[in-house]
């Protein structure tokens, strides 16, 4: 089911949590929305579930306007952040509970149920009370309870926050094993950006209420259309060096000049960690820290105030207090203007 | 170092137990002792024979039985609808934003109001000429009902006393028990289709079952104990020809009424005992259903 977003506002008394959004979310995709904590991601998934009811714009499920549609009535599956398994039932009674308030007949929904808990696996701990679970099997039954009912949209709360570092390596593979096997459309929030740019087909990357890039995940990291997005996205964070436009040409700090089509003014060039290299002409900076990340050798060079940080070559050594030269080429340098926006350079 | 530390909150302690003790301990065990005085004299606290007198006395009393009734009517009347009314108005009270510490305050004003002083209002409320009960049963055409001098709707005033009494606290713990029941699960109920009515049953009352557990045992406790109501709303009377006689009532009667000790205490461990099996079917049905 395609899912579309039309000028979309969320305000909470004073506050406005989200601001303006669209987007159309394709069919049978997984979507990721990203974003730092407070940008109004959560918010917008409760507004595709119905629990919250958008104060502006309209949402489309395949278009049909269902903003006024309660929860109860869209047809959807939702996975919580704290998974929300009723304490109270078994995990089989959590996974046929849709089914049961849809007055399937119990037969076909036991029957449904355990299918489904094949699917995710855990059916073999149908009798089972939520409480006697570990944090990934409580999510597995979360993620069969929001599927049983086959809907046409799955969405998920930031299932993966609430576990440890090598479960949710394994439970987000099998999200998307599960997501690619029902061909279900599928809106994942997390503030997780690794989470997010491994698994999804799309991401939407939100900044305080407003979506700041749709993409798919490696031109969110390549091509970022905001210095925001090319902060946000990336570890090492993005390196940035002042630079100025004048007259149509771009006085890089590399040492070279490229041709621009913008007026005259200061701006920032984003260079990535790895696109940045030692050489024996460019910008000078002294080398401040070294350290070893897994297999790679980061430099930290520059002052206080700009550091930069650099991968170095394999075989490369430098030393604290070094003054080295860096150098990026052409086509890794991004051009922003101090208000955010991206320049594009023109081939 | 163990037994040190045992003595030193021994220490602390004794202040408490001496006054648990005298006032709580050694009652207990005096009117345990004294429910199989068979022959005594209290004039000179001599006890010349022990035996089970006073309890065959309390089967073969008629006026026993009747309080015995009376009590159980009152327990039957008072719990469910004090629970079932108290549940209803604290659900509402949860989902109002709007002056919600005014309304909870309003509620919990029973609670906190001296018996006698309510008890008093409520004689008033009752008046069978000048009552504002009768006035308004009188706007339905209803005739007006002498609710507190007829044998038969004494007990019933005083049900409905005791229900109003108790209200404010039973709102007030199902208020906190409510506010436990994180949001998550009612909007994961209505993601998985579940309407206003399927969230009540499904979420909020199973969630609930410890907190109603917690107040059924406290409400039958208390309505078991029922008396200061009775003292006050029938001025120092059980009620017209006792129709308002409960067990505490008539250890009450046995006690400083007739100074009948023996059977005083023996009636006292009777209503003991019926409370203690109450409270133990509680407790093992609870251990059956709430499991989580």
């Amino acid at each position: 089911m395609t899912i579309t977003l039309h000028n979309i506002s969320m305000k909470f008394n004073n506050t406005t949590a989200v601001n303006q959004l669209s987007v159309t979310i394709p069919k049978g995709e997984l979507v990721s929305i990203l974003g730092p904590s407070g940008c109004g991601k959560s918010t917008t998934l409760f507004m595709l579930a119905g629990l919250y009811e958008p104060t502006g714009g309209s949402i489309l499920f395949n278009d049909k306007d269902v903003t006024k549609l309660t929860p109860e009535k869209r047809g959807i599956g939702m996975v919580f952040q704290n998974y929300a398994l009723y304490p109270h039932m078994t995990v089989l009674q959590n996974i046929m509970f849709p089914l049961k308030m849809h007055k399937m007949k119990k037969a076909e929904a036991k029957k449904k149920a355990i299918e489904m808990a094949k699917l995710v696996e855990i059916d073999h701990l149908l009798d089972r009370k939520p409480s006697m679970l570990s944090g990934g099997q409580q999510q597995r039954v979360a993620i069969a309870r929001a599927l049983v009912r086959e809907p046409e949209i799955l969405l998920l709360d930031e299932p993966l926050s609430n576990l440890d570092a090598r479960l949710r390596l394994t439970m987000r593979e099998e999200i998307r094993r599960i997501q690619q096997a029902l061909k279900i459309t599928t809106v994942f929030v997390t503030h997780d950006q690794e989470e997010a740019l491994s698994i999804s087909d799309h991401v939407l990357l939100m900044n305080q209420g407003k979506l700041m890039q749709f993409d798919v995940p490696s031109n969110l990291y390549d091509e970022p259309n905001h210095r925001f997005v090319a902060s946000f996205i990336g570890s090492p964070s993005m390196n940035y060096f002042d630079a100025e436009i004048v007259d149509g040409t771009l006085k890089t700090p590399f040492g070279y000049d490229l041709a621009i089509e913008a007026p005259n003014q200061s701006v920032q060039i984003a260079v990535r960690p790895e696109n940045l290299y030692l050489s024996t002409s460019g910008l000078k900076e002294e080398v401040r820290l070294v350290e070893r990340v897994g297999k790679d050798t980061l430099a930290v060079i520059g002052n206080d105030t700009a550091k930069k940080r650099l991968f170095l070559q394999k075989g490369e050594t430098v030393e604290v207090g070094q003054a080295v030269y860096v150098q990026a080429d052409k086509d890794t340098i991004r051009v922003f203007q101090k208000t955010g926006e991206r320049i594009y350079i023109k081939e | 170092m163990k037994l040190k530390d045992t003595a030193k909150a021994f220490l602390y302690l004794f202040p408490a137990l001496l006054i648990i003790g005298v006032f709580v301990i050694y009652p207990m065990i005096k009117s345990f002792l004294m429910s199989f005085y068979a022959d005594y004299d209290f004039f000179n606290d001599v006890v010349y024979r022990y035996g089970l007198d006073n309890f065959i006395y309390l089967w073969n009393d008629e006026v026993f039985h009747q309080a015995l009734r009376n009590t159980f009517i009152f327990v039957l009347g008072v719990v469910p609808i004090s629970i079932i009314l108290s549940l209803w108005i604290a659900l509402m009270l949860n989902s109002i934003t709007v002056l919600s510490k005014f309304f909870r305050t309003v509620y919990f004003i029973p609670f906190v109001t001296s018996v006698v002083a309510v008890s008093i209002v409520w004689r008033w409320i009752f008046h069978s000429n000048y009552g504002i009960m009768n006035y308004f049963l009188g706007l339905f055409g209803i005739d007006p009902i002498q609710w507190l001098t007829s044998t038969e709707w004494a007990m019933p005033a005083l049900i409905i006393l005791s229900i109003w009494k108790g209200l404010g606290y039973n709102i007030i713990i199902f208020l906190a028990g409510l506010q436990t029941i994180g949001d998550s699960y009612y909007n994961a109920a209505r993601i998985d289709g579940a309407n206003r009515w399927s969230r009540f049953i499904h979420v909020t009352l199973p969630q609930l079952a410890p907190t109603t557990f917690f107040i059924t045992i406290i409400s039958i406790i208390n309505s078991f104990k029922v008396f200061d109501e009775i003292y006050a709303l029938f001025d120092g009377q059980a009620g017209p020809s006792n129709s308002a006689l409960t067990v505490v009532y008539y250890v009450f009667n046995k006690f400083y009424g007739e100074w009948d000790f023996g059977v005083a205490s023996a009636a006292a461990y009777v209503l003991f005992l019926i409370i203690f099996i109450f409270t133990l079917i509680q407790f093992y049905i609870s251990k059956k259903k709430i499991t989580y």
